[in-house]
């Protein structure tokens, strides 16, 4: 997850404990950290990519578009499924989104249950079936 | 600035040169038309061009040239007709020229001051356009930076917010018996205010969208898809409001998509949200051409606008009902009437309390 806000971050926690997803979350607070994360990975044969990504548009100095485009253009991630999240309604940000890639769009709700209605999203997106096959 | 001379027989250009440069005007000659094509895209204030070096060719690469330049250029060309009688073929150029550009025709033998004045002239209406394209370049920068500040300071206020609607939502939930019932009263406003706040820095962010000047030109879109968006987004209200809804031929109009759907949904959404509770919802929709654009209207048999306010409730944050009432930001026409200036349109309403409204609106067709 790739989130500088503590309340998303423990929204998401949640939502993984509702619906019951076997993962470990791993959190990156700048764009800069999952970039290095990507590149570390591309060098590394031996780590394993993570299986599902939630990115948050809004992050300090490097952008969420940044890191999509960055993953998709990594060697051996590019095709972990990538959940984009933000505060923002504008129909441009879901289609530059869905243009880069992404999987989903999910608008970070107000409320509980709807904020948790992400870990749908995230089992559907975590079946093995969407999981992309190691090069 | 500079004026480009084109008269490659004999010492016109030089002649005019001098004369030019005699009041400070700076000049190039060009040697050919070709020369003249090369030079026109580096920069022009203006340019004189002898009648005999526009052949058919030369006049086709004009006006290509002319053709591809921005909607605020117009540069002034200055041509000097051929001495003698006016033939056929001279009097058709001149009805070409006409047709592709801003081209003035001088006659020869040309005396100094007639130069000078049409040069003087054409400078200063070159001038003007770049005054213009400065102003534009302006303004998209303005607009540019406010969608930037709104996007960022929306985006950075609204994450608080829901920190402030999320945690007092789960102390109520999980931590309510903890408290008696006017604890979990606190606790509920503070949760809808903090709701209300972030519906507004959206809308906010919406309006501020509203206006931004991405491009000048537009794709022509059928009337009919932004609409059929907007009324799938309140699929729900209208189903709940069992609203009928009659809907006229939509038209092919040059705007945002987004933009008018927008439009359609705030009005369409204003319409089951102000209904008469003893009659059947109704709302038509149609579209009829007027001079130069189409006026749109959406009506409604619901409680109507006084007319005091007719022209009020287009103010940003304005409502005429507390929020109990009818819920809201207020900004839904606001941003309408920020969307139709935008497109140099107008919204109005005509309404009767208690006897429904019918709102307008104008696109430039």
């Amino acid at each position: 997850m790739v989130e500088d806000n503590p309340t998303d971050v423990f929204l998401i926690r949640e939502a993984i404990v509702a619906y019951g997803l076997d993962v470990e979350l791993e959190v990156f607070e700048d764009g800069e950290e999952a970039i290095s994360l990507i590149a570390r990975m591309d060098a590394n044969e031996g780590e394993l990519c993570p299986n599902l990504m939630l990115l948050d548009l809004n992050l300090p100095r490097t952008d969420g578009f940044e890191v999509l485009e960055h993953l998709r253009r990594s060697k051996r991630c590019a095709r972990i499924p990538v959940i984009v999240m933000t505060s923002s309604a504008a129909r441009s940000d879901r289609d530059k989104s869905m243009s880069l890639g992404a999987d989903a769009y999910f608008q970070k709700q107000i409320e509980y249950d709807a904020f948790l209605k992400i870990g749908g999203i995230m089992k559907g997106l975590l079946k093995p079936e969407t999981q992309p096959v190691p090069v | 600035m500079r004026v480009i001379i084109l008269a490659p027989i004999g010492r016109d250009a030089r002649l005019l040169a001098g004369t030019l440069a005699a009041m400070k005007i700076e000049t190039t000659i060009a040697p050919d038309s070709k020369a003249l094509l090369d030079m026109l895209p580096e920069g022009v204030g203006s340019a004189i061009i002898a009648e005999e070096a526009l052949t058919t060719e030369s006049i086709q690469a004009l006006a290509g040239w002319l053709e591809s330049q921005p909607p605020w250029s117009d540069t002034p060309f200055i041509v000097l007709t051929s001495s003698g009688r006016p033939t056929r073929e001279s009097h058709h150029r001149a009805q070409e020229l006409q047709g592709i550009g801003n081209f003035t025709l001088i006659e020869r033998p040309v005396r100094p001051e007639t130069v000078l004045s049409s040069v003087r002239a054409a400078l200063q209406a070159r001038m003007r356009q770049y005054e213009i394209r400065s102003r534009q370049e302006a303004l998209l920068q303005a607009n540019a930076d406010l969608e930037q500040f709104a996007h960022s300071a929306s985006h950075d206020l609204r994450e608080p917010l829901r920190s402030i609607g999320i945690y007092s939502e789960l102390l109520s939930r999980n931590y309510g018996v903890l408290l008696d019932e006017r604890g979990i009263e606190f606790l509920g406003f503070i949760q809808s205010a903090a709701k209300r706040m972030d519906a507004l820095l959206s809308d906010l962010l919406s309006y501020a969208h509203a206006s931004s000047f991405a491009e000048e030109t537009f794709e022509p879109v059928q009337a009919i898809r932004p609409l059929e968006a907007a009324l799938n987004n309140l699929a729900g209200a209208i189903q709940e409001s069992d609203a009928q809804i009659t809907i006229g031929e939509m038209p092919v109009v040059r705007m945002h998509e987004s933009h008018l759907s927008q439009i359609f949904q705030n009005l369409i959404g204003n319409a089951i949200k102000y209904r008469n509770e003893d009659a059947r919802l109704c709302i038509q929709l149609s579209a009829r051409k007027a001079e130069g654009h189409w006026i749109f209207s959406i009506a409604d048999n619901g409680i109507g606008v006084p007319p005091a306010y007719k022209e009020a409730i287009f103010g940003i944050f304005k409502r005429l009902h507390t929020s109990g009432k009818y819920s809201g930001t207020g900004m839904g026409l606001a941003i309408c009437q920020r969307i139709v200036e935008r497109y140099r349109g107008r919204i109005w309403v005509e309404s009767e309390p208690g006897q429904g409204s019918k709102f307008f609106f104008t696109i430039p067709a």
